[in-house]
C-alpha cells in the first residue's frame, strides 16, 4: 500500500463574527478572521502536498445571507481542486440551515444526506464514509447506519457528532464504542470545537474549530494532519491555522500595594501569554484576582481600570497584536479573605446586605426596557437578564459586595 | 485601653505638661481650662499619642520641633501597665511580639485613624452636625444606629457617589450618556446588518445583464475576426505572388537546357585548389634544396677537444671542490681562535666546581637532567614546607588557648533549668484567647444577659415561661391556633348565618310569587286533566248511547249529569275542557313559572334546612372555640377584644424573654465552667512554680511568664555556650591535625633532600643555595662542552677537504699530461675552462647536424606535394567527364547555371510554403488570380474598415460589461453582511461592558440604601431599648425613644415625651437641644456596642456641654458617666460651673484637672 498524508478539518464556521471585541479593537484585523484561517488551511494543504482533505461539517455558520460567503468557500476549495487535491465533506447542523448553499457548486465531494455513502479514491486505496445533515437537529445515532469498511482500503469515517461531549448539543449521539465497532482506521469528527483525541486505537479525533470566535474558544485552533503508511496511521499532528487567538489571563495581585503595581503585574502576565501566541494577534480576558490594598481604587472606576490594563498591554505589544477583550475585577480588601469585614457601621451594613440582594424595583424596569430596545443581543450570561427579572446574579452580587467592602473600608 | 498619665513636652503651647488621669471605669476625667489654655492642643495631643506626630505638625508654633514629644502611661483591659510615646523624629513600627508596640498595633488595627476620629471624639460642632444629620435623615432606626457611630455622614455620600457614577453611565432622558449612546449604536449596527443582506435576486439580475453584454462582446469579436481573416488572405496573396512568378521562370530555364550536367559543385573548387597546390609545392622544393647545401658547409667547420670532453664530468666536480676548499681555508683561522677560547672557559668552569679532571673528561661531572630537576624542585619546596609548619604551630597554640578559656567559662556558668512543662501549660491556657479577658467578657456578658432576661421578663404579662417548657409544650402555638380557630369558626358561622338569612329571604320571595300565580287560578296540569276526564267520561256515556251494546248505565249517567240532560252536560264539559286547554295555550308562561317556582320552593326548603343545620353547627363550634380561647387566654392576660396581632406581640415578648432567660442561664453556666477551669489552671501553675494558688490566675500567669522568660534566657545562653565550646574543640582538633600533617611533610622533604645530594655527589648537609650555584656552573659547563666539540669537528672537516682537493688536481694534471702544479687552485681553474670549451663545440655540431636532417626531410616533402597536386588535377578533370582541364571548366559552368535555377525553384516553393499558411500551390495560385493586384488596395481598405467597426463595437460592449461587473462588485462590497455582523458584535461588546458597569454602580447604590433600612429593621427591641435608656439619661429622664412602623413599613425611631406618653414625635421635630442629647445618647450606645466586640480608645469630649443649661449638662454628664464603664472618658471644658455640676452629681466619679493658664504665663 502507499504512503500519504491527508488533512482533517471541521467547523469552519465561515464568516461567523468574533464576539466580545468592542469597536476600539483592531477590527480591520478581526474582520474576516475565519476567512483568513480558511486561506491558511488551503495554503497549508498546498505546501504539505496532502493527498486529500476531509471536512467534518459546519462549513458555514448558519444561514448566511451574502453570496460572497459562499463564493469565498468555493474560491478557496477551488484552489485545492485545481491543484488536484480532492475535498470530501459532509454538512453539519449549521450547514443544514443553509438554503443558498445548494445553489452553488461544491468544488469537491459533498456526501449525501439521505443515507450514509462511501467515496473511494482507488489510487490511494482510501474509502471515506459519511453522511450529511438533512436538518439542523439530528437526534439519532448516524454512525450505526454507516457502511462496513472496504477490504484492503484505508477507511475514514466522517461524522458530525457530539460523541458524548456535554458542552455541545447532543446531535447524532453516539459513543466511542459505537465508532470503534465500525472497524474504520480513522474517524474524522466535527461539531465539538475543542480539539480532542477521543481514541488512538483506532484514531477518533475532533480537529476542533478552525478559528476561535470568543473567549471560551481559547488556545491554538486549526486542522489535524494525518500521515498514513501501509494502511496504518503513523502520525497525527495538530497544525494551527488561526490568525487570532483567545486567552484568559489571571493576574495574581495578592498583596500588591497600589494600582501601579497591579498594572505592572498585568503587563508581566500579558507578556507571557503574548509569547505563547507565537506572533498571532491575541485577544485576552484579564481576571485581576487577589487581596490588595488597591482594591477600592480599582473597583471605584472599572472603566478606568480596564483602560489602564489596556495601557499595560500596549507596553507588551501594539493594539493590533494584543487586545484586551475585557477586564474582570475579582479583588477584595486586605484581610477580607480571612473573613474580616471591618467593624462598626461597615460590618453592620455588609451583614445587612446579605438580606438586601434584590434588584432595586426602579432599576429592574429600566433594565428590562433597555434590553427590549436592544433586541436581546446581549450574551445570555450577562447580569442584565437576571436584573430585568428582579434578581441579582451571584457574580454581580459578589462584585457589588466587593465594591462596597472596599469603599466602606476606606471611609 | 485607659490612660493613667500624659506628659507633653514642647508641643503646641505647652513647654511641659504632666497630667495624672484616672483609669477607673465609672470615672470621668474632667479637664477644666479657660479659653486659650490649650484644650485643642490637648485634644490633638491625645490623638497624636496614638497615631503619631505628623512630620509637619502644626504644634511647633511655640517651641519648634527639636524636643517635641508625647509620653503616656496606660493600662490595658486586663490591667497590664504600658508606657509608650512619640517624638517627632521617631518612626514607630509595630512589630509582632510582646510589648506595648504589639499591643498598640493590634488595637489600632481594629480602630483605624478615621474610625477613631468618628467614634471616640466629639466636639460641639460634631454634636450639632450629628443632630442635624439625624433630623435630615429618614428617621429610621438603621440611620440612627449608623449616625451614632458617626459614620452616616460618610455612608450617605458614598451612596450618592455610587448613584452619581451610575447616572453618569445612564440616566433616563439623557441620550448622550454612554450607555444610551451605546444602545443607539447597537440599534444602528443591527439595522445596518439587516440592510447588509444581499438579496440573491439583485445579483441574479446583475448577472443576467452581464451575460447579455458578454454575448454582444462575443458577436463584435466574431465580426472583428472575419475582417481579420480577409486581411490575412490579402496579405497571403501579396506574399505568394512573387514566389509563383519565380517558380514559373525557373521551370522555363530548366526545360530549355536539358543537357546541362549535374556536377558536384565542389569539383570546381577541387580543381582550383589542386592547381594552387602545384605552384606552392614547387616553391617549397627550391627553398629546401638551398638550405640543405648551406648546412652541409657549416658542419664541416666544427672541431672538438675529445679528451676534455671525456673528463668533463670530473672537472665539473672539481669546480665544486674548488669553491668549498677556498671557503674552508678562509674560515679556518677564525675557528681555531674560537676553539682556543672555549678550552680556556671549560678549564675555568672545572676549577669553579672544584674538579681536577682533564678537559676531555669534564662530561663525567655533569648530573642527569632528572636529578638536577629533582634537586631544584626540592629547593623550591623547602620554603613553603617550613612556612606551613610554622603557621600550623601558631594556629594550634591559639586554638588550644581558646578552648581552655571556654572550658573555664563553662565551669563557672550556672546550670540551666527547664520550664517546658510550664510553657506547655501556658500554651494550653492561651491557646484560644486571653483567658482573663475571656473570663471578664463572659462575666460581663452573663451580667448583661441576666439583666436582659429580667427586663424581658418584666415586660411579659403573667411572666415568661421557661424555654424548656415552651419547647416541651408548644403552648404558644396553641394560643395562636386556638385564637385562629376561634376566629375562623366565628367567621364561618357568621357566613353560614348570612347565607341562611339570604336563603330564607329567597324562599319567602318564591313563595309570594307562587301564591300570586296560584291566586290567578291558572289552569295547571291537574285542572286540565280533571276537565278532560270529565269530558271523556261524558263522551263515553254519549258513545254508549249512540252504539248501545247492552243496557244503558243509567246510574253512571245520573252520576255524571246529576239529572240534567246528558248531552247538555257533555257539551258543557266538552266546552269547559276546550276552554281549559285554550287558557293553557294562552297562559303557558305563567303556568311554567308557577311549576318552576313550586319546584324551586320545594328544593329551597330542603337546602334551607340543611343550611340551617350547618349554621347551627358552626355557631356551636364558634362558641366552643371562643370558650376554649377564653379558658386559655387567661394565662396571657388578654381579653377577646385584643387583636390577633396583639396576641402575637405578647407571645413574641414571651418567646424573647424565655430566650433571654435561657441565654443568661447558658452564659452563667459557661462562666462557672470557665471559673472552674481557671481554678484548675491556677493550681497547676502554682504546683509547677512551687507557689501558692491563692495568688490567683492573673498573678500566677504573670509569674509564669517571667519564669518561662528567665528559663528561656538561661537555656539560650547554655545552648550558645555549648555551641561555642563544640566549635572551639573542633577548631583545636583541626589545628592539631594540621600540625601533625606539616611535620610529616617536613620529614619527607628532608629525606628527599639527602637522597638528592647523594645523587648529585654533593656533600651531606650541603645547603640548597650552594647546591643551586654548583648546578648553575655545571649547566654552563655542559653548554661550553657542546660548543667545544662542535668547533673541533668543523676544523677537522676543513683540513680534510683541502687534502682531498689537492690530490684530485694532481691526478687530473697527470691525466692531461701536465706538470704537477705549483698553484693547485690555478691549475684547477685551467682544467675547468678546457672542459667547458669542449662541451660548447659538441653542442654546436649536434645543432648543425639536426638542421641538415630537417632540410633533407623538407626537400622530400616538397617533391611529394608536387606529385600529389598533379594527381588531384587529373582526378578532377576525370570527374567532370572532360578530357582536359579547359573542357572541365566549361562543364562546370553549365552545371552551376542549372543549380542556380533549381535553387530559385526551391526558394519559391519554400516561400509559398512559409507565406501560404499551408495552402496548396493550386489554391494559392487561384487565390492570387481572384485577387488581382489592381484590386488589392481597395480590398484591404474595405477589410480594415470592417475590422475597425467590429473593434469599436467590442470595446463598447467590454466597457459596458466592465461597468456592470464593477457595479456588482461594488454592490457586493457595500453589502458585506459578514462585516456588518462583525461590526454589530463589536458594538454589542461595548454595550455589554458599559451595561455591566452601570449595573454594578446602580445595584451597589440601591443595595447600600436598602441595607441601611435593613439595619434598622434588624435592630431588635433591645437595641431600641438601649437607645431609649441612653436618651432617658441624657435628657434627664424627660424623653425616651421607641420603634414604630414607617409609611413604607420601615422601622422608625420616634421620641416619647414622658409628660405625654401616648404621643410619638419624629426625630426631625425634636428641638435642637433634644436632638443633640439624642445624638449623644446614640454615641453612648455605639461605643457600648463597640466595646462588646473590641477594646476602646479614650473618648474625648471637647466642650460639648457649652450650649446646655445646667439640667441638660447634668444629664449629659450622667450619660458620659454611663459611657465611662465602656471607655475612658476625658471631658474638656472651659466652664468652671461644669465642675461644680459634676461635684454635685457624683462627687467621687470625677477626676478634676485644672490646666494652667499658659496665656497668662
Amino acid at each position: 500500500m502507499t504512503s500519504f498524508t491527508f488533512m482533517h478539518a471541521a467547523d469552519l464556521h465561515l464568516d461567523s463574527p468574533l464576539q466580545g471585541l468592542d469597536p476600539d479593537a483592531p477590527v480591520e484585523r478581526i474582520r474576516g478572521a475565519t476567512r483568513l484561517a480558511l486561506i491558511n488551511l488551503v495554503d497549508l494543504a498546498l505546501e504539505q502536498g496532502v493527498a486529500f482533505v476531509v471536512v467534518a461539517g459546519d462549513l458555514y455558520d448558519g444561514n448566511w445571507r451574502d453570496w460572497r460567503t459562499g463564493h469565498f468557500l468555493v474560491e478557496q476549495l477551488g484552489r485545492l481542486k485545481r491543484a488536484g487535491i480532492a475535498v470530501i465533506a459532509i454538512s453539519g447542523n449549521h450547514d443544514a440551515e443553509q438554503t443558498l448553499t445548494k445553489q452553488l457548486p461544491f468544488p469537491g465531494v459533498m456526501l449525501p444526506s439521505n443515507e450514509a455513502a462511501t467515496h473511494r479514491i482507488p489510487s490511494l486505496k482510501v474509502a471515506v464514509h459519511g453522511q450529511s445533515y438533512a436538518t439542523r437537529e439530528v437526534l439519532h445515532n448516524m454512525a450505526l447506519g454507516y457502511p462496513p469498511p472496504v477490504d484492503d482500503y484505508f477507511n475514514i469515517g466522517l461524522l458530525h457528532t457530539a460523541c458524548g461531549s456535554a458542552d455541545h448539543d447532543d446531535y447524532a449521539p453516539c459513543s466511542p464504542a459505537d465508532l470503534k465497532a465500525m472497524n474504520y482506521q480513522y474517524w474524522a469528527l466535527g461539531h465539538v470545537h475543542v480539539r480532542a483525541e477521543v481514541s488512538r486505537e483506532p484514531w477518533i479525533v475532533f480537529s476542533g474549530v478552525l478559528q476561535g470566535r470568543h473567549v471560551k474558544e481559547q488556545g491554538a485552533k486549526g486542522v489535524t494532519m494525518v500521515a498514513v503508511d501501509d494502511g496504518k496511521v503513523v502520525s497525527v499532528v495538530h497544525e494551527p491555522v488561526d490568525v487570532l487567538r483567545w486567552a484568559q489571563v489571571d493576574v495574581d495581585v495578592d498583596g500588591l500595594p497600589n494600582p501601579a503595581a497591579v498594572y505592572a503585574a498585568a503587563s508581566s502576565a500579558l507578556a507571557l501569554a503574548f509569547d505563547a501566541a507565537q506572533g498571532r494577534m491575541l485577544a485576552v480576558r484579564v481576571i485581576v484576582r487577589g487581596a490588595t490594598p488597591a482594591h477600592a481604587a480599582l473597583l471605584r472606576d472599572p472603566g478606568g481600570t480596564r483602560e489602564a490594563v489596556r495601557a499595560a498591554a500596549l507596553e507588551v505589544a501594539d493594539r493590533s497584536s494584543l487586545w484586551i477583550e475585557s477586564v474582570r475585577l475579582r479583588t477584595w480588601p486586605m484581610g477580607a479573605a480571612a473573613g474580616w469585614a471591618g467593624s462598626g457601621a461597615p460590618a453592620t451594613l455588609l451583614d445587612a446586605m446579605k438580606r438586601s440582594m434584590d434588584a432595586p424595583p426602579g432599576l429592574q424596569a429600566a433594565v428590562a426596557d433597555l434590553l427590549k430596545r436592544t433586541g436581546g443581543t446581549l450574551p445570555k450570561d450577562h447580569p442584565a437578564w437576571a436584573v430585568a427579572e428582579g434578581r441579582i446574579p451571584d457574580d454581580l452580587a459578589e462584585r457589588v459586595r466587593a465594591l462596597l467592602l472596599g469603599e466602606l473600608g476606606e471611609r | 485601653m485607659r490612660l493613667t498619665s500624659l506628659t507633653i513636652t514642647e508641643y503646641g503651647c505647652f513647654e511641659r505638661l504632666s497630667l495624672e488621669l484616672d483609669p477607673r471605669p465609672g470615672c470621668i476625667n474632667l479637664v477644666v481650662a479657660p479659653n486659650g489654655a490649650g484644650k485643642s492642643v490637648l485634644r490633638q495631643a491625645l490623638h497624636d499619642l496614638f497615631f503619631g506626630i505628623e512630620v509637619r505638625s502644626t504644634m511647633n508654633f511655640r517651641h519648634g520641633y527639636p524636643n517635641m514629644s508625647l509620653q503616656a502611661g496606660a493600662v490595658t483591659q486586663d490591667g497590664t501597665p504600658l508606657i509608650f510615646g512619640w517624638t517627632r523624629k521617631q518612626k514607630r513600627t509595630y512589630a509582632p511580639g510582646a510589648g506595648p508596640d504589639a499591643y498598640l498595633a493590634s488595637l489600632l488595627d481594629q480602630i483605624p485613624e478615621q474610625k477613631a476620629r468618628l467614634l471616640f471624639t466629639l466636639d460641639t460642632a460634631a454634636l450639632r452636625e450629628g443632630g442635624l444629620e439625624l433630623a435630615a435623615g429618614g428617621g429610621t432606626v438603621g440611620e440612627a444606629l449608623l449616625s451614632g457611630s458617626g459614620e452616616l455622614a460618610s455612608i450617605r455620600p458614598l451612596r450618592a457617589t455610587l448613584q452619581g457614577r451610575a447616572d453618569q453611565i445612564w440616566e433616563k432622558g439623557k441620550p448622550s450618556r454612554p450607555l444610551a449612546a451605546a444602545a443607539k449604536a447597537l440599534a444602528e449596527a443591527r439595522s445596518h446588518e439587516l440592510a447588509a443582506v444581499l438579496v440573491p435576486r439583485h445579483l441574479q439580475a446583475a448577472a443576467a445583464a452581464i451575460e447579455e453584454h458578454e454575448a454582444l462582446l462575443r458577436e463584435a469579436r466574431a465580426r472583428h475576426g472575419e475582417a481579420q481573416d480577409r486581411m490575412r488572405v490579402l496579405a497571403r496573396v501579396e506574399r505568394a505572388k512573387p514566389h509563383i512568378e519565380a517558380l514559373d521562370a525557373a521551370h522555363a530555364w530548366l526545360a530549355g537546357h536539358p543537357d546541362a550536367p549535374v556536377l558536384d559543385g565542389r569539383l570546381g573548387e577541387e580543381l582550383a585548389s589542386a592547381r594552387s597546390a602545384v605552384v606552392v609545392a614547387a616553391a617549397k622544393l627550391a627553398d629546401a634544396q638551398a638550405v640543405r647545401d648551406r648546412l652541409a658547409g657549416a658542419l664541416e667547420a666544427v672541431r672538438i677537444d675529445a679528451a676534455a670532453l671525456d673528463a668533463a664530468g670530473e672537472l665539473e666536480g672539481l669546480a665544486e671542490a674548488l669553491g668549498r676548499t677556498e671557503k674552508g681555508s678562509r674560515d679556518a683561522s677564525g675557528l681555531r681562535s674560537q676553539y682556543q677560547e672555549a678550552c680556556v672557559e671549560v678549564d675555568a668552569l672545572l676549577r669553579a666546581v672544584g674538579s681536577r679532571l682533564p678537559r676531555d673528561r669534564a662530561a663525567e661531572l655533569l648530573p642527569t637532567a632528572a636529578a638536577a630537576a629533582h634537586a631544584r624542585a626540592l629547593m623550591q619546596q623547602e620554603g613553603a614546607v617550613m612556612a606551613e609548619h610554622a603557621a600550623a604551630v601558631r594556629r594550634n597554640a591559639r586554638a588550644r588557648a581558646a578552648l581552655e578559656l571556654l572550658m573555664a567559662e563553662g565551669a563557672q556558668a550556672e546550670p540551666a533549668s527547664s520550664a517546658v512543662e510550664l510553657e506547655g501549660l501556658l500554651r494550653v491556657i492561651r491557646a484560644d484567647r486571653d483567658p482573663l479577658k475571656h473570663a471578664a467578657d463572659l462575666a460581663e456578658a452573663s451580667r448583661r444577659a441576666a439583666a436582659a432576661a429580667a427586663a424581658a421578663s418584666s415586660r411579659v404579662p403573667g411572666g415568661p415561661v421557661s424555654r424548656q417548657a415552651m419547647e416541651e409544650a408548644p403552648i404558644e402555638t396553641k394560643f395562636i391556633n386556638l385564637r385562629e380557630t376561634a376566629e375562623r369558626t366565628g367567621v364561618a358561622a357568621q357566613a353560614l348565618k348570612d347565607r341562611l338569612e339570604h336563603a330564607a329571604g329567597e324562599r319567602a320571595s318564591w313563595r309570594r310569587s307562587l301564591d300570586q300565580l296560584r291566586a290567578a287560578d291558572l289552569p295547571d296540569d291537574n285542572a286540565l286533566a280533571a276537565a278532560r276526564s270529565k269530558r271523556d267520561k261524558g263522551w263515553g256515556l254519549m258513545l254508549r248511547r249512540a252504539f248501545p251494546e247492552g243496557a244503558l248505565d243509567t246510574g253512571a249517567e245520573t252520576a255524571y249529569a246529576s239529572g240534567e240532560p246528558l248531552a247538555l252536560v257533555f257539551e258543557r264539559d266538552l266546552r269547559a275542557a276546550d276552554a281549559v286547554a285554550d287558557r293553557r295555550i294562552l297562559e303557558v308562561g305563567e303556568v311554567k313559572e308557577a311549576a318552576r317556582l313550586s319546584q324551586q320552593l320545594s328544593d329551597g326548603t330542603a337546602a334551607f334546612e340543611s343550611l340551617r343545620r350547618s349554621a347551627d353547627a358552626a355557631a356551636e363550634a364558634a362558641e366552643a372555640a371562643r370558650q376554649d380561647w377564653a379558658e386559655t387566654c387567661g394565662i396571657i392576660s388578654l381579653t377577646w377584644e385584643a387583636s390577633l396581632q396583639d396576641v402575637r406581640a405578647v407571645l413574641s415578648l414571651r418567646a424573647k424573654a424565655a430566650d433571654a432567660v435561657h441565654a443568661a442561664a447558658v452564659l452563667e453556666s459557661e462562666a462557672a465552667a470557665l471559673a472552674a477551669l481557671h481554678g484548675g489552671w491556677a493550681s497547676e501553675l502554682a504546683g509547677l512554680m512551687g507557689l501558692s494558688a491563692a495568688a490567683g490566675l492573673p498573678g500566677l500567669l504573670a509569674r509564669a511568664d517571667a519564669h518561662v522568660h528567665a528559663a528561656d534566657r538561661a537555656e539560650a545562653a547554655a545552648t550558645l555556650r555549648t555551641a561555642r565550646l563544640g566549635s572551639a574543640q573542633e577548631e583545636s582538633a583541626q589545628a592539631e591535625a594540621a600540625l601533625i600533617l606539616t611535620l610529616g611533610e617536613l620529614d619527607a622533604w628532608r629525606l628527599n633532600w639527602t637522597s638528592a645530594l647523594s645523587t648529585l655527589g654533593r656533600p651531606k648537609g650541603e645547603s640548597g643555595a650552594a647546591v643551586a650555584a654548583v648546578l648553575d656552573r655545571l649547566a654552563e659547563l655542559d653548554s661550553k662542552l657542546a660548543e667545544f666539540s662542535s668547533l673541533a669537528r668543523r676544523i677537522d672537516g676543513i683540513n680534510q677537504d683541502a687534502q682531498e682537493f689537492e690530490t684530485t688536481v694532481s691526478v687530473l694534471s697527470t691525466r692531461f699530461g701536465l706538470d704537477q702544479p705549483a698553484d693547485v687552485f690555478a691549475a684547477a681553474r685551467s682544467l675547468i675552462r678546457r672542459a667547458a670549451a669542449a662541451r660548447e663545440a659538441q653542442s654546436a655540431r649536434q645543432q648543425a647536424a639536426g638542421a641538415a636532417a630537417a632540410a633533407e626531410t623538407a626537400l622530400s616533402s616538397a617533391q611529394e606535394a608536387v606529385r600529389l597536386a598533379d594527381l588531384r588535377i587529373e582526378a578532377a578533370v576525370a570527374a567532370c567527364g572532360a578530357a582536359d582541364p579547359d573542357e572541365a571548366d566549361l562543364r562546370l559552368a553549365a552545371s552551376r547555371e542549372r543549380e542556380r535555377h533549381e535553387a530559385i525553384r526551391h526558394g519559391a516553393e519554400a516561400g509559398l510554403l512559409a507565406g501560404g499558411e499551408g495552402f496548396p500551390l493550386s489554391a494559392l495560385r487561384a487565390e492570387a488570380e481572384r485577387n488581382p493586384s489592381s484590386e488589392a488596395d481597395a480590398s484591404r481598405r474595405e477589410a480594415e474598415e470592417a475590422q475597425t467597426a467590429a473593434s469599436a463595437a467590442a470595446e463598447a460592449a467590454a466597457v459596458t460589461l466592465g461597468r456592470l461587473q464593477d457595479k456588482m462588485a461594488a454592490d457586493a462590497a457595500a453589502t458585506f453582511a459578514a462585516e456588518a455582523a462583525q461590526d454589530r458584535e463589536a458594538v454589542s461588546a461595548r454595550f455589554s461592558q458599559i451595561f455591566d458597569e452601570f449595573l454594578l454602580m446602580s445595584v451597589a447604590a440601591g443595595v447600600l440604601g436598602r441595607s441601611i433600612d435593613e439595619v434598622g429593621q434588624s435592630a431588635d427591641a433591645s437595641g431600641v431599648r438601649r437607645m431609649s435608656e441612653a436618651f432617658a439619661t441624657t435628657s434627664g429622664g424627660t424623653h425616651t425613644v421607641v420603634g414604630g412602623e414607617g409609611p413604607k413599613g420601615e422601622t422608625m425611631l420616634l421620641a416619647v415625651d414622658g409628660r405625654r406618653p401616648h404621643e410619638r414625635i419624629a426625630v426631625s421635630q425634636l428641638s435642637e437641644g433634644l436632638r443633640d442629647q439624642l445624638y449623644l445618647a446614640l454615641r453612648i450606645v455605639a461605643i457600648g456596642e463597640h466595646a462588646a466586640a473590641a477594646p476602646c480608645l479614650p473618648f474625648i469630649a471637647d466642650d460639648i456641654l457649652q450650649t446646655f443649661d445646667d439640667d441638660r449638662a447634668s444629664a449629659s454628664l450622667a450619660g458620659l458617666l454611663a459611657m465611662s464603664r465602656h471607655a475612658q472618658v476625658v471631658v474638656l471644658t472651659h466652664h468652671r460651673h461644669i465642675a461644680e455640676l459634676a461635684s454635685r452629681l457624683s462627687p467621687g466619679a470625677f477626676n478634676l484637672i485644672h490646666l494652667p493658664d499658659v496665656t497668662a504665663a
